[in-house]
């Protein structure tokens, strides 16, 4: 199949390329898969070849690999050979940096492209990244949950941290923003993860000493906005975990969720000030929300109450959520070995 | 191939893997003329793997040509990186290695290529600090640490990574471990179902499979079952029949295969077939690929579905090769079953 392109002129016809003897293509001896190309990339290809086989560091071939990168983005020995060219040239890497920007509103988007960017971030280095951070996040915008994206945007503050140039400020301003996300889409996986890192994980942050009843209050907040929302239990459990605190002081905010509203828990103490749900709760709330009921048997079992919380793990792999009784039933039997 | 018509006659006849069909589309892979095909010409072997390990494990190991399997597989080779490429003329790199490295397995023919060249490329991918890069470029992934381990331990070079860079390895994957139990692609990225498949597997080729935290990640793995049946990558997103292999290879490795209601996976799987053309797409209704085919089948072999091979979890590669290899690692399995439904 080729491509109609009346209106493209071969490289062998431009005096920009008269003196470079094309590679074409060598599909193998017998090709199992033979490949059809469209005329201007198998063009663009057999000219590249040579250059790169001349190692030829000039604006020609740097014409050549945006030409290349524009039809097929992950073409990664192109865009390493960009790199090396565009360095040797020593050109304005910004510029590269607007180029990228345009890729993306094209939709040329590939692993290549976010690494490509990455080492431009490199070897710019500037003093204050706060402009890529906020094209970043408008990047997000459209496209919330673009994974490379995130990774971008962690290894832009680890990168730049390192190098002493993340202000309190700065951090300060993200949580906001990933607050703004979460408040967008409070099931957006990828900015609860990012809160992790925000508050949790990234360096010179101690929530233990500054904030941990806070943290847990905003993630039951979030839980009370949207009780199906598997991505805050996780976090919610994942605090719990990672700061060795006790289930049951936050129960009395769970337990609306459960089969068993109005259960009076031995040792629970009912005076401590965590945000509760809305009393009664919205009519759209369908009940039980098995990851409360999780988190009621995890209870029961850290109180000792093994057989009451069998009961909730046999209700949850019979009736509430039998696609994974497998899981529920191993919990069930673990509470009858305790 | 009518659109309409795949819903409908997958709706209606969904109830058998249709092996012959697939056999044929995958035998037919190199006659397609689309513009879509060759612009993934950086993909081609990682094609060819995929499409041969689809045939193997569906009991037709020879329904490719065997020798031009090879023969292509020599040419991709890049005398520079001294590895392969993913297609003649391109440069070297991890990703196209390991598919080398499968097929010529499979094809019993692996005393053919430079396992020496190879090993120097692989072991110059790992960093100082344990992350593995694809190729001179630098990028880092994950993904590059499990093909660089799996690539050594199937060549029986595992022990020639010195033994501080091998706990730098394993300290790298642990720090991309999150708060959910899960692995990310890089440190502080979140939890993917294809990155927690490639660093479970790599933590069992290392044998330290103690670093992962079980329950917890096989709980949050069997929560990706959607009511459809099919698995997402991770919560809210999409189901895709690629993740039947990711997860489920994970959470096989992990011991719980039984925490997936199996009968529902098949069914999504089954459902996602093209009954007219061949191939299985990522979802019922869409347009099939062999990337989706070799997991589709992957799948549903590791949940026993009649009339397949067994399926290795950990290399992605048939049972019977990687237990003659002697490299087989700790994974749960369910039974064969002798007919289905």
């Amino acid at each position: 199949m080729s491509v109609a392109t009346s209106s493209y002129i071969p490289l062998a016809e431009r005096n920009l390329w008269h003196d470079i003897k094309p590679i074409p293509q060598d599909d193998g001896p017998n090709p199992v898969v033979p490949i059809m190309y469209s005329e201007e990339y198998r063009d663009a290809m057999d000219y590249f070849r040579a250059v790169a086989a001349a190692e030829e560091r000039s604006e020609r071939a740097l014409e050549l690999t945006e030409t290349i990168i524009r039809l097929n983005p992950a073409h990664y020995t192109v865009w390493q050979y960009r790199m090396a060219t565009l360095l040797a040239l020593n050109k304005d890497l910004e510029e590269e940096l607007q180029l990228m920007n345009e890729f993306a509103i094209q939709n040329l988007k590939s692993y290549q492209v976010w690494h490509h960017r990455l080492l431009l971030l490199t070897h710019i280095s500037p003093k204050d990244p706060s402009f890529e951070i906020e094209y970043i996040h408008q990047s997000l915008l459209p496209d919330p949950k673009n994974y490379h994206t995130w990774a971008y945007l962690h290894w832009l503050y680890s990168h730049f941290y390192t190098l002493d140039r993340i202000s309190n400020q700065q951090w300060q301003n993200e949580l906001k923003w990933c607050e703004e996300m979460l408040r967008v889409d409070g099931r957006n996986n990828s900015a609860w993860g990012w809160r992790w890192y925000l508050r949790v994980a990234r360096p010179g942050t101690d929530l233990e000493k500054d904030g941990l009843k806070e943290e847990l209050s905003y993630a039951l907040k979030a839980i009370h906005l949207t009780p199906h929302n598997v991505s805050v239990w996780n976090y919610l459990r994942g605090l719990l975990r990672h700061f060795k605190l006790p289930l049951s002081p936050l129960l009395p905010a769970i337990l609306p969720y459960t089969t068993r509203p109005s259960a009076k828990i031995p040792g629970n103490p009912q005076d401590l000030d965590f945000p509760l749900p809305s009393s009664p709760l919205a009519d759209d709330t369908p009940l039980p929300v098995s990851l409360a009921l999780e988190y009621l048997a995890d209870t029961l079992l850290e109180q000792g109450l093994s057989a009451e919380a069998g009961e909730v793990f046999s209700e949850l792999s019979t009736q509430y959520d039998r696609m994974r009784a497998g899981y529920w039933e191993y919990k069930r039997r673990e509470c009858i070995e305790e | 191939m009518a659109t309409a018509g795949i819903s409908e006659s997958a709706a209606s006849s969904s109830s058998y893997l249709d092996i012959p069909l697939h056999i044929k589309y995958i035998q037919n892979l190199d006659k397609r003329q689309d513009l879509a095909y060759h612009l993934t010409s950086h993909l081609r072997l990682n094609g060819i793997y995929w499409g041969l390990t689809a045939s193997h494990i569906m009991g037709q190991p020879s329904a490719l040509d065997k020798e031009g399997v090879i023969e292509y597989v020599l040419s991709c080779w890049d005398g520079e990186s001294g590895t392969f490429g993913p297609h003649p003329g391109h440069d070297g790199h991890i990703l196209a290695t390991l598919s080398g490295i499968q097929i010529m397995l499979m094809q019993d023919a692996i005393d053919r290529i430079n396992v020496e060249s190879i090993t120097q490329f692989l072991l110059e991918r790992i960093n100082d600090d344990g992350s593995v890069s694809g190729d001179s470029w630098g990028e880092i992934d994950t993904r590059f640490t499990y093909i660089c381990l799996s690539s050594l331990n199937l060549l029986g070079k595992l022990n020639q990574i010195p033994l501080e860079k091998k706990e730098k390895i394993i300290e790298h994957i642990s720090k991309c471990r999150n708060l959910d139990g899960g692995f990310g692609r890089v440190p502080g990225a979140e939890s993917h179902s294809g990155q927690i498949w490639v660093c479970t597997a790599a933590l069992s080729i290392l044998d330290r499979q103690d670093l992962i935290e079980v329950p917890l990640l096989a709980s949050w793995l069997s929560e990706r079952q959607l009511p459809n049946g099919g698995l997402n990558g991770r919560p809210e997103k999409l189901e895709d029949v690629c993740y039947s292999w990711w997860c489920l290879a994970s959470i096989s490795i992990l011991g719980k295969l039984n925490w997936i209601n199996k009968d529902k996976l098949i069914n999504f799987i089954l459902g996602a077939q093209d009954l007219e053309d061949g191939g299985i797409a990522d979802r019922p209704g869409d347009w099939v690929d062999v990337f989706h085919t070799i997991f589709g089948v992957a799948g549903l072999s590791l949940l026993g579905y009649p009339g397949l091979q067994d399926i290795d979890p950990v290399y992605c590669m048939p049972a019977s090769l990687i237990d003659k290899l002697d490299i087989r690692k700790p994974y749960a399995t369910l039974e064969r079953m002798t007919s289905y439904p």
